[in-house]
């Protein structure tokens, strides 16, 4: 022991704390921006302070800060890294265990130890809508599940504002998984009026994922060009730049195309394709890429402008239309701008509806020839629509060349074909030997195997 | 929810103790022994004698008075140190424990288990280092600051201070327990939302614990065969196992001492299935579930007879056994007695045995079970030695066989009628439901004594036979030689629907007009002597009885007389009703539910398992103080513990062998050579038998070490229960804590007194 009394060791002590406050006042002081992200920093704190501005490391830079969160990694002092790990193994137990409670709870808890890790947001969002979803047997539950996996992702973005590509997961899982999975005729009802009656009562949809009450594939087109506009701020990391900045125009592509396998095929849907030529062509084909060797492109671009940016990238105008087309092409940029052109077109929709009500005339079983009061032979219901379809599918192939080779044209033109062929067999009436679309027939004959699957499965399933 | 209920043999544990005691009190006693002779040569036996006698004494002079002052002393001296600044962690923790809950899942029935598991966790992890800490340093710091020295110099033996200890302290972590355990309850009934605590109209309480009574259970295969398991689906979880949608697979439960004192006068069922597609399905079953069909079934035969076709070469018998076809059994029989003779490779070796084993183990007892058939059981278990005598290597065997064989079917062709009759086959389908899957609780059916059901040919026949005959002996059937005018009117009364009572009437008025029967003396018989039974049989096979009401026949069966059979077992089979459909399920998936207890049952259980696991930890740790200091006994007591909590199981499994993998040496050595356990380490011979040698040692080490180390997870199973919903049953959880509470306390008290003895007190 020393000689110093009781009082002077407490007063060493203290010169002591008073020393070591000067270097950590100094590296340490927080600063304005930590309190309110986005300010100027009125107070330029400390030096570790100012860096963390610099660098956008701040805490609230990131995203929205969990006070529960904050409090859990303090409590775990330097143990969250372990802790998180052995969550990480349990939310696996509890998942192979199917103790779904505990898995999700599990999950919750490591977020709350790893808030900014967005690999996990990523995996467990993905987990729960898709893997979790699909061992519940009822449609309502895997609904559920999936919306559990998608507000999970929700969330993740408001802790991860930089965290661009979990923005376009949300988009993406909002238009996929609702609007293409096995349920999806029962998902997207459920998208408007969610099945748990006690929770969302009068037919509404569950307002965290779908506060307007909107189709999901717009409310999907809403997360993407949320995404598009995060990415000018922190660039989506992982994805081919020019396919990731799709997402808001193939969301509205997908929108019309749901729609009209709804049976909706009115001005409205016409409406749904033209927004979707507008925004692949002139918001997506106007977006400004960078190709190979970081030359700058657009997609959407006329002879003067080719020009005018091989200049500006200082290549040569043969290098310059290289770049372009071989990304035109990679994105298949014309074919889905032809798509959306030949869709919003009234003949097209008139091709389809009359296809569409082929179906449904042959569902409800208006397949019978009739005599009229002169004792004519009058064709059913099913065969007028059916014929009238693949005649107007067959202008609209010469309408549209570039588009014949389109699969969904196809197979919906030989479905046609099909449906029209069982007709005429159930009235005992040959199939005439010439008829529309014959050359295509012909040619895409190796196509009736998947066709015939096709109509198997909409006549055993019910067509609606 | 994985949990297996297996009842706790308290024989079979008395007696493994008495064994683990006895060889631990004999190597104490010899290192005992030892020690005297090394500290005081020659005399050691008469020191070691003596000491002992006084030990002896000591123990059988213990006085609760004293037990209880020194007990008293410690709980103050508890207090004294503060232990009870643990509820200012508690609270903490409650206050901020909704903010990592409540919005865990939307749904609140999954979030009744998340804060059921949250309290009980917290009141355990909180008490528990309390309780080490506590345990390890009262009797190092007493003989530390000699405060023990004035204890023995009062006339207190060392033995009731070792007990005032562990007294003390239990009473001291039982009484925070109980306070904790009371502000966690209300805690619990706070947090958990309305639509699940059954405060709303119309919602279901799942704060509450029911009862099960769980059976046991097979699977008949595809083809109607038993089998211990089920299909497996690929889940890498193997408890489930499935049974397949549309076809004879089933999952069998046997429940034993059903009655209605103790099930009252409804049977009430629950189970959680787990549902697996192979295909999408229709969109009914998309939105609403698969089907699943429940059968109460009441088949001697079947008890009798499922497995006797277990074999290829003897299934078509075993088919005409089962669905009562005796005479069409003992032809078959007959036929394959000749064949045995002429083509035995038709009877292959591996068929004999089994037909063997089936009649060893469930056709024999069964019948003589029965008990009306001697004859035919002594036939059967003829037969069955028979074919245990077939080999694999020889033909002799086959003419014993044919022998009996064909003895066994002249036995049949006598008894058929009478085996008929007697071997019932009742099958109740009930209404079809669609499978909740993984909401607990959803499927729940109540279904009543009396049980309507619409009747299978032999049924039918079954119950024409009982109320035709019964009118006959009443003389209610033939109003001089014709059939009563009140015939209609009586079948009728018996429940028959009036268009098919009339339709009997016209039948039985055909059959005596074909003189199939005769009326003599006021009562109608069978004209060739037979049975009504064998009489409304082929009437009904025939299609003659077809019903006239769209209903079909609308049988009525009792859920205690008719379908539970005389020794009480109640025999229930689960469908799936889906084609290219499963379902998956496990022994605990289904349940007959008796009346639920209240929250408060199950919640003071969980409780009580706490605080035996805490007293537990006091004992040990009280008894490692009495050898070592403070800091080695808390890191000893803190070792077993967490040996015992987390690792116990899987020293069992490395054990059984359960668990893949080589031995310590041999892991080391393969880790060194880069090889795995399926080649194995590159070594000698000889070395490989040393290596093995000292692995052996070590796993009897080990061995030794899984007995002495209390499975601390027995204790934590209580949470388990009341978690999902279930009231903590006491032979699988309560009872197996308490056995292994007081197992430990007895030794632990025995060794701490002992050690605290004959140490040297101012050792510190």
């Amino acid at each position: 022991m020393n000689d110093l009394t009781s009082r002077q060791r407490k007063l060493v002590y203290a010169g002591g704390i008073l020393m070591l406050l000067i270097p950590i006042v100094y590296l340490g002081a927080p600063t304005s921006e930590d309190v309110v992200p986005g300010v100027q920093a009125d107070v330029p704190g400390g030096k570790l302070a100012q860096m963390r501005v610099k660098y956008d490391l701040g805490e609230s830079k990131l995203g929205e800060i969990d006070p529960s969160s904050a409090a859990m990694s303090l409590v775990l002092l330097g143990l969250r890294g372990p802790a998180a790990s052995v969550l990480h193994l349990k939310a696996l137990d509890f998942q192979e265990k199917k103790n779904w409670a505990k898995l999700k709870t599990t999950v919750d808890s490591i977020i709350k130890l790893q808030p900014h890790y967005v690999e996990i947001w990523k995996f467990q969002g993905w987990n729960l809508a898709f893997n979790v979803s699909r061992e519940w047997d009822r449609g309502a539950d895997r609904f559920y599940w999936v919306k559990e996996g998608i507000k999970f992702l929700q969330l993740g973005t408001t802790r991860n504002q930089t965290a661009t590509n979990l923005f376009h997961n949300v988009g993406d899982f909002m238009g996929r998984k609702f609007g293409n999975s096995d349920e999806k005729k029962f998902f997207r009802q459920w998208f408007l009026d969610d099945p748990d009656d006690e929770r969302f009562p009068n037919g509404t949809a569950d307002p965290e994922i779908n506060p307007d009450g909107i189709d999901n594939y717009l409310v999907a087109y809403d997360w993407f060009t949320k995404t598009n506009a995060k990415d000018l701020l922190y660039r989506i990391k992982k994805m081919t730049h020019v396919i990731a900045r799709q997402g808001p125009a193939r969301a509205l592509y997908d929108y019309a195309t749901a729609r009209q396998n709804e049976g909706f095929f009115g001005e409205e849907n016409r409406a749904a394709w033209s927004n979707a030529y507008d925004e692949w062509t002139d918001k997506y084909g106007n977006d400004i890429f960078l190709g190979l060797n970081d030359v700058k492109y657009k997609l959407n671009c006329s002879q003067e402008e080719l020009v005018a940016l091989a200049e500006e990238n200082g290549v040569t105008l043969e290098q310059q239309a290289k770049v372009w087309e071989q990304n035109v092409k990679m994105v298949n940029y014309r074919f889905w701008q032809n798509l959306a052109d030949c869709e919003r077109d009234e003949e097209t929709v008139a091709a389809h509806k009359a296809i569409y009500d082929g179906k449904v005339a042959y569902s409800l079983a208006e397949t019978s020839d009739s005599q009229d009061a002169e004792g004519n032979l009058q064709p059913s219901k099913a065969e007028q629509l059916f014929t009238k379809g693949i005649e107007l599918m067959e202008q609209l192939m010469e309408k549209y060349p570039q588009l014949a080779d389109h699969d969904a044209y196809i197979e919906e033109a030989l479905l046609a074909v099909y449906y029209l062929q069982k007709i005429h067999q159930y009235n005992g009436r040959e199939f005439p030997s010439e008829f529309p679309l014959k050359s295509l027939a012909t040619r895409e004959a190796g196509r009736m195997f998947e066709v015939e699957r096709q109509f198997l499965i909409e006549n055993r399933r019910g067509f609606k | 929810m994985d949990f297996n209920p297996t009842a706790f043999d308290v024989e079979a544990g008395l007696k493994s103790w008495l064994a683990l005691v006895g060889i631990l009190a004999g190597v104490a006693l010899a290192i005992g022994l030892l020690g005297s002779f090394l500290s005081a040569g020659a005399g050691g036996a008469v020191v070691f004698a003596s000491g002992l006698t006084s030990y002896v004494k000591e123990l059988l002079s213990v006085s609760p008075r004293r037990i209880f002052a020194l007990a008293s002393l410690t709980v103050k001296e508890a207090i004294r140190r503060k232990a009870l600044l643990v509820f200012v962690v508690f609270a903490i923790l409650l206050m901020f424990g909704g903010w990592f809950l409540t919005d865990s899942n939307d749904r609140a029935d999954l979030q009744v288990s998340v804060h059921i598991t949250f309290m009980l966790t917290i009141i355990s992890w909180l008490i528990l280092p309390i309780a080490i800490f506590l345990s390890c340093w009262g009797i190092p710091e007493d003989i530390r600051i000699r405060s023990l020295h004035t204890v023995v110099t009062k006339p207190a033996r060392r033995v009731e201070v070792v007990i005032g200890r562990m007294l003390g302290f239990s009473a001291m972590a039982i009484s925070i327990l109980l306070l904790m355990g009371i502000v966690g309850y209300v805690w619990i009934q706070r947090q958990i939302p309305d639509q699940v605590t059954g405060a709303n109209a119309n919602t279901r309480n799942l704060l509450t614990c029911r009862v099960p009574v769980y059976g046991t259970m097979f699977f008949l295969d595809r083809q109607g065969l038993p089998k211990t398991s089920g299909l497996n689906v690929g889940d890498p979880w193997m408890y489930r196992s499935f049974v397949e949608g549309n076809s004879r697979s089933r999952a069998v439960w046997l429940f034993t001492d059903v009655a209605p004192d103790k099930l009252g006068d409804s049977l009430r069922v629950e189970s959680r299935f787990e549902a697996f597609r192979t295909v999408k399905g229709s969109d009914e079953s998309m939105t609403q579930g698969l089907e699943a069909q429940y059968t109460l079934v009441n088949n001697a035969r079947e008890d009798a007879f499922s497995s006797f076709g277990v074999g290829a070469g003897f299934r078509e018998a075993a088919e005409s056994l089962r669905s009562g076809n005796f005479e069409n059994a003992a032809a078959l029989l007959n036929s394959a007695a000749e064949r045995m003779l002429t083509s035995p490779s038709d009877f292959p070796y591996v068929d004999c045995q089994q037909v063997a084993i089936a009649c060893e183990l469930q056709v024999v007892p069964t019948l003589r079970k029965v008990g009306d058939f001697p004859a035919v059981a002594d036939a059967f278990e003829a037969f069955g030695k028979a074919a245990q005598q077939v080999t694999a290597d020889s033909s002799d065997g086959y003419s014993g066989l044919s022998t009996a064989c064909a003895t066994l079917a002249t036995v049949l062709e006598e008894n058929a009628a009478e085996l008929f009759q007697k071997m019932p086959k009742i099958e109740v389908p009930l209404e079809p439901f669609r499978v909740a899957e993984f909401h607990e609780g959803d499927d729940y059916h109540e279904y009543p004594r009396k049980l309507t059901y619409a009747g299978d040919y032999e049924a039918t026949a079954r119950f024409l036979a009982k109320v035709v005959s019964g009118l006959n002996d009443q003389g209610k059937l033939l109003d001089g030689s014709d059939l009563a005018a009140t015939l209609v009117d009586d079948l009728a009364a018996a429940g028959i629907a009036e268009v098919n009572a009339e339709l009997v009437e016209q039948v039985l008025q055909e059959e005596i007009k074909a003189e199939h029967l005769t009326a003599e003396d006021g009562r109608l018989t069978v004209a060739d002597g037979g049975r009504w039974l064998t009489f409304f049989n082929n009437l009904v096979r025939e299609e003659r009885l077809i019903s006239q009401d769209p209903a079909g026949w609308m049988l009525e069966a009792d859920l205690f007389d008719d379908l539970v059979t005389s020794d009480g077992v109640l025999r229930l089979e689960v469908a799936c009703l889906d084609d290219q459909m499963y379902l998956g399920m496990a022994r605990p998936d289904l349940f007959i539910r008796l009346k639920d207890n209240m929250f408060l049952t199950g919640y003071s259980k969980a409780l009580l398992n706490i605080g035996l696991m805490l007293s537990l930890v006091i004992v040990l740790g009280v008894t490692a103080s009495c050898v070592v200091k403070g800091p080695v006994s808390f890191f000893f007591t803190l070792t077993i513990f967490v040996i015992g909590q987390f690792f116990h199981e899987f020293m069992l499994k490395l054990l059984s062998g359960e668990e893949e993998g080589a031995g310590m040496v041999e892991s080391a050595m393969m880790m060194f050579q880069h090889r795995n356990p399926s080649v194995g380490a590159d070594i000698s011979e000889g070395k490989r038998q040393v290596m093995e040698a000292v692995d052996n040692s070590f796993l009897g080490m080990l061995n030794a070490a899984s007995n002495i180390i209390p499975d601390f997870s027995t204790f934590s199973s209580a949470a388990a229960y009341i978690e999902n919903g279930f009231d903590v049953p006491w032979s699988s959880s309560v009872l197996p804590a308490i056995a292994t509470y007081v197992g430990f306390l007895v030794p632990c008290v025995l060794i701490g007194a002992a050690c605290l003895k004959f140490r040297e007190l101012e050792a510190k």
